[in-house]
This record gives C-alpha cells, structure tokens and sequence, in this order.
C-alpha cells in the first residue's frame, strides 16, 4: 500500500527502523563495554538488591570488570568484582557478548547511589589503551563526566521513588497542546 | 490555539469543554526564535508570550477547571544568545567556560551541529546542572505542575535522576515525562529519571496502521498485545497520534476524519495518559507535507487554529466527552489489557476484548475497509452478534458472552 515518493511516510526516528540503520544503531549498542543503566529493578525500593548488568564485546580483552559506587556523594566508596554470566553470540557483531553481573547492598528509603562501571583490560593487547574502559552512561558524550574521582561516566539511582500511576481520577490524563511554536514569522 | 499566554487564558473554556485536564504549553521562556526551543534566559518569559502575570493568571485559572499546566524544559541546550555561553566565549578562563562542553575553545559543541544551540555540561557536580535543577524548582514553585522534558536523550540518565528528586522535593505531585525517540529498551533505560516517556512507538503504528493504512491490522493487534511488556509497571507513557514536529495525522490520512476518530477512539482506550496536539480535537490539517519540496519543515504542520468556524469547533467535542467519561469509567484504563478476538487483514476488520482486572469489560470493533461490512463476534454461540461498520469507522461496546 506504499506509494513511490509518498510524502506522508513518517521518519520519526530518523530512519533506525529502516533495516539498514537499525542494524548500525544496534551494532553501535553492542560493541564496546555497556551498561546502558540495566539494573533490576528499574526503580529499586528500599531494601531491594540492585543488580547491575555489563555487556562487554568479545573484541575486548577483559581482565575483571569492577563497579565502585557511594551513597555519601563519593566521601566513601566501595568496590565491587563483577561475576561473568553469559556469553551469547551476536551475528550483527560476528562474536561474542559476555555479559557480566553484580548486585549492591539494599539501601535504605531515599538515598542516592551512585555507581561507575568500568573494564579493566589486558595491558600490551593491541586495544587495552586506555586499561580501563568506562560503561557508558548514556549521555551524548559518554566522557562528560570528567571531574568525578574515577574519571567518567556516573550513573544514578534514586532508593524508594515515589511511583505514580496518573489517572483522570488522581489528576493527569489528557494534555493538549496549547501554544503551538507556531510559523515562522514573515521576514 | 492562543499563540500568547493571555489567547490561552481566553480559550481555557474551549480546551475544558473537550474534558481535557492538562495543558501542555510549549516552551515560553525567553527565546530568540520562534519555536523557543532554545533558551536565553530560563527565568523569565518571552515578551512575545506575555509575562508573569500572565502565566500566573493562567495557571489559577486552569486549576480552577482542574486543569494543570506543564511547561516545556529543555535542559540539554541553550540560546548562543544565553549570558553564560556570551561569557564563557569572552574569555578562555571566564568559569561560565565549564556551563558548556567543547571541542576545543571557542568551539563549543551543539545540538545536532545548530550553531545557536550550544549543548550544556550537565555532569555530575557542574555549575550548569546546579543551575537548571535551580530552575526547575524555582518554576514549580511558582505553580506549574510539571515538565515536557525535551530531548531527554541529550543529558545523560544520570542529570535526571536528579532532575526528578529536586521536582517531588518541590512538588511531590509534579509529573515529568520525556522526548526520547528511540528504540523502547533505551526509553526504558530512563526509569528513574522521569515519570515516563513520551510513546512515539505507538504513535508510529497508529499512524501506519490507521493514518496511511501501510501496515495491517494484524501488526497493530500484535504490537498493542505487547507494547507494553518492555517497561517497568509504573513507568507513564502517555500516548499520542501527532505532535508538533511531524505531520498531523489527518494530513497523513488524507483528510479522512473518519479515520481520525477511529485514532481518537483507540487512543483514549489505551492504559496510558493521553496527549492530543491542539487543533487535531477540531481536525485541524494542514495544506503539505512537511517533506515536500519547497516546503518550511516542521512549521507546515504547526497551523494556527481556526476560531472562526464554530461549526467546526463543536464538531468532534461530543466524541471527546464520551471518550473521557469511558475513561472515567474504567479509571482510566489502568493496567488494562488489550485481546485481539478477530483481525482481517485482507477485509481490514478487527475486533478486540478490553480487560480489565483480566475481566472483560469493553469490546472494540474497526474497520478500515472502504466498503460498509459485517463482523461476527466469533464468542456467539448463535452467530446473531453482527456488528455492521460503515467504511473507517469503529464502534465501542459491550457484550456478555
């Protein structure tokens, strides 16, 4: 029902549905050491166990994979080794994805916990300049967080969120926009 | 559609009468463009919107009709023309240089290489971070009841999780909701940092589905059996068939209001808050694409509304009331499950069961075809239950079986 040059197909997500890029966004996802802030349960409660999951492609020699994470805005820290709990093959990437895992303390309602993942590689292998490699964090660029004591890439948890579900009945349902952006105005 | 805060103050009565109970407002602080999209100064209003007084009247009046007011916040990027980006650009050891990120002074980063969007450091402990949750809470202290986070996929995960503490500190009944359009495992990465994200996904397959009728129905049954699967229980995805930076919907269907409020319908059965673009409550449309040559972008899409008709101002209201009152009903849907008892693809006909509670409580007929046909309930014994559907309709209702 797709007709040649029509201008109302959508390219809402820039096109990383189409297979071609989609395979680029996902390879992109793959390679490297990444966290992508999987940790289960999204949104830990208190006295929940946080579980922190770290996909490392097999291009990566891996010596260990550590997290370090505080609770007091890094006055203190801890350290923890992840354990390797998988090893999937990935045709996209032609290798392997080894998947690590660690689990956090629980803590109690309303603390922040902060936490860096990082790899730490084989010195002298051709790829393990730097020696460590920092999980992603997500942002834009993954480096932004240079004045941390670690170095880079900061990820957050807020302990015990207040979970919402809105209704009409509560308060929120329905949003309309209302000032439009608008046209560009004449010049 | 206002175009200022005071056109808003003054249309309040039409967006209450549709049983809306939110107004998002797209951004009004002080911009030197026309969408606003890019901030000089987050702590005061665009002249051209209108002032304080102005917003502050808005926002009492809305709440009198239990109305909230959103704003929109974008934190990942400035005006080139905000003081800070001035001063960190007037000298290389001004220490507005660290409110930004660089790829080597003066040469500051941006927002998608748009030379007056420079892009905000927002790492952990950095000025420009102290700055905006400063901000934010200062807005929500005046009285707005939440924020339309715009490309949340900018800042990284970690600035929103701060973001979102800072707002329940202030208003523990904010609601904040996200613009990351990617793929649901990365929008799902951001619980935590905000109530939800905005569900482009559905979108698309509403659109594909019943706009451009691209993609069969049975895509769309499977696709709404498990749209939600990807994301923790709590995790708010309001839901929607148009926005201000694509086509609208009834352009992309042809003009067809038919199936506008074969969308419309759908979407207000959905267990996800629901947002619908102003205008296409009076199936608003729009004269081309955004793609076509010649064309202003995403500005075709973003016509002004049509106060004048008022034939047309009522035309679809009694749709939306009904909507609302369902969804008052059956508390909005919460935790509802969507069962696909009968999908044609080549008659363009589906029928689905709405459970609630896992129990039964609505079914929902469609049909996409261009020719008036009849769906049997396949759970009639008799075979007596036979919907007839007009061409791009749909029809609610009940059955015990």
């Amino acid at each position: 029902m797709n007709r040649p040059n029509d201008l109302t197909v959508d390219h809402i997500f820039g096109d990383i549905d189409f297979p071609k890029k989609g395979a680029a966004f996902a390879i992109k996802r793959l390679r490297g050491v990444h966290h992508w802030s999987a940790k289960s349960p999204a949104i830990p409660r208190p006295d929940d166990s946080v579980t922190l999951t770290i996909t490392i492609s097999s291009d990566l020699p891996v010596q260990a994979v550590r997290v370090a994470f505080t609770t007091n805005e890094w006055q203190t820290t801890q350290t923890l080794e992840c354990v390797e709990t998988s090893q999937d093959w990935s045709t996209l990437l032609w290798g392997w994805i080894r998947t690590w895992q660690v689990t956090l303390p629980p803590q109690p309602e309303n603390i922040m916990l902060r936490y860096q993942v990082w790899a730490e590689l084989t010195s002298g292998a051709q790829k393990a300049k730097p020696d460590r490699i920092y999980a992603d964090n997500q942002a834009a660029r993954p480096r932004q967080a240079a004045n941390l004591p670690f170095g880079t890439a900061q990820i957050s948890c807020l302990i015990g969120q207040k979970t919402r579900v809105f209704t009409r009945s509560s308060w929120i349902d329905l949003t309309p926009v209302v000032i439009n952006p608008g046209r560009r105005p004449p010049v | 559609m206002g175009g200022t805060l005071r056109g808003v103050i003054e249309r309040l009565d039409h967006i209450a009468s549709f049983d809306f109970n939110a107004i998002w407002l797209s951004p009004i602080f002080k911009s030197p463009s026309h969408h606003g999209y890019d901030t000089s100064d987050y702590t005061r209003i665009e002249p051209r919107l209108g002032n304080e007084a102005d917003l502050r009247e808005l926002i009492d009046q809305a709440h009198a009709r239990r109305m909230r007011v959103i704003l929109d916040f974008v934190a990942n990027h400035t005006s080139s023309q905000h003081q800070s980006l001035r001063a960190a650009l007037s000298d290389r050891d001004n220490p507005y240089r660290e409110w930004y990120n660089w790829s080597r002074w003066p040469h500051y980063r941006t927002f998608f290489n748009v030379r007056n969007m420079p892009q905000l450091n927002l790492s952990y402990g950095s000025p420009a971070r102290t700055y905006l949750l400063q901000v934010a809470r200062q807005w929500l202290e005046f009285g707005v009841d939440g924020y339309r986070l715009d490309y949340a996929h900018g800042p990284e995960p970690d600035f929103w999780v701060d973001f979102r503490r800072t707002c329940a500190e202030t208003n523990p009944d904010c609601w904040t909701f996200g613009e990351i359009i990617s793929t649901a495992e990365v929008q799902a990465s951001f619980a935590g940092g905000m109530h939800g994200t905005l569900d482009f996904l559905t979108c698309q397959a509403f659109r594909e589905s019943i706009a451009r009728r691209a993609s069969p129905l049975s895509k769309l049954a499977a696709y709404l059996e498990v749209s939600s699967q990807a994301f923790p229980p709590d995790f708010s995805r309001p839901v929607f068939i148009d926005n201000h930076d694509m086509n609208r919907f009834l352009f992309t269907a042809g003009g067809d209001e038919r199936l506008l409020e074969v969308a419309i319908t759908l979407l207000y059965l959905l267990p996800q808050p629901v947002i619908v673009y102003a205008g296409t409550e009076i199936a608003l449309n729009q004269p081309r694409s955004i793609y076509q040559d010649g064309a202003i972008g995403f500005d075709e899409s973003r016509v002004p509304m049509v106060w004048s008709d008022q034939n047309r101002l009522r035309k679809h209201r009694k749709l939306f009331q009904e909507l609302s009152q369902l969804r008052d009903r059956y508390h909005s849907f919460t935790g509802a499950r969507w069962q696909c008892l009968l999908v044609d693809d080549q008659k363009q006909l589906a029928l689905w069961q709405i459970l609630v509670g896992g129990q039964p409580v609505l079914h929902l007929a469609v049909n996409l075809s261009d020719v008036t046909q009849t769906i049997t309930h396949p759970g009639s014994d008799t075979g007596k239950a036979e919907i007839t559907l007009e061409s791009h309709a749909c029809l609610i209702f009940k059955a015990n079986f």
